[in-house]
């Protein structure tokens, strides 16, 4: 499996559910789903990852990507990561930028 | 009693379609040094990170070498290019690993060691 994507938009909340792994081989899909969002008035964005099994590097620079563009009144949201992704996103200290949920 | 080190080397194309490969051969040698699922997590992020810095190349060789509570994991190329972190990778793989090296000579390659935190021999 590589990484499945399913999105809704409400106005300006979009919800992205991921199931698999976002690595250097589908971090670019990641990337076009979440530009797509923001260009259509999306600025909450929450994801989530209960079916995430891995994150590396290039998803989090993806994830810091869409922080920047949706600008200091937007949110993008991780619900419920698994500890192997929240280990990632503490140790580049993007837990602070982003908004981490139970 | 320690048992002796067992290696497994596996081979495969520069390709990020490959990495999860990678990562699944990777957990399989980290739960043979009998490290717990934190510590298994780390090698997998470990061995993703460093493979796909050694893209530049056609194919990738990655040898991991288990013994209980450690583990060494190399990793080569097929050019003399240095493989090539960039901030965040580097930040990610410094926080899973007890130590790694990068090299070029004779083949861009990595090398890592792994330490379980919970192993008691």
């Amino acid at each position: 499996m590589g990484l499945e994507l399913d999105s809704q938009i409400t106005g300006t909340t979009a919800r992205v559910e991921l199931r698999g792994d976002v690595d250097m081989a589908t971090a670019p899909e990641l990337r076009r789903v979440l530009d797509e969002l923001i260009d259509g008035g999306a600025t909450e964005i929450v994801l989530g990852c209960r079916h995430l099994e891995f994150l590396d590097s290039s998803g989090i620079g993806v994830l810091v990507a869409a922080r920047t563009r949706v600008g200091a009144e937007g949110v993008i949201a991780l619900e419920a990561p698994h500890a192997n992704v929240r280990k990632v996103l503490e140790v580049t200290g993007v837990d602070r930028e982003l908004s981490i949920r139970p | 009693m320690l048992r002796p080190v067992s290696a497994v080397t596996l081979s495969f194309p520069a390709d990020a379609e490959y990495l999860r490969l990678a990562r699944l051969a990777a957990a399989d040698a980290a739960s043979r040094a009998g490290f717990d699922v934190d510590d298994i997590d780390d090698v997998r992020i470990a061995v993703s990170e460093l493979c796909g810095a050694l893209g530049a190349c056609e194919r990738i060789t990655l040898t991991l070498a288990a013994e209980q509570g450690r583990l060494e994991v190399t990793g080569t190329g097929d050019t003399q290019m240095t493989p090539k972190l960039d901030g965040l990778t580097r930040t990610v793989v410094r926080g899973v690993v007890n130590s790694f090296d990068l090299t070029a000579d004779p083949v861009g390659g990595f090398s890592f060691v792994k330490e379980s935190r919970t192993f008691v021999s």
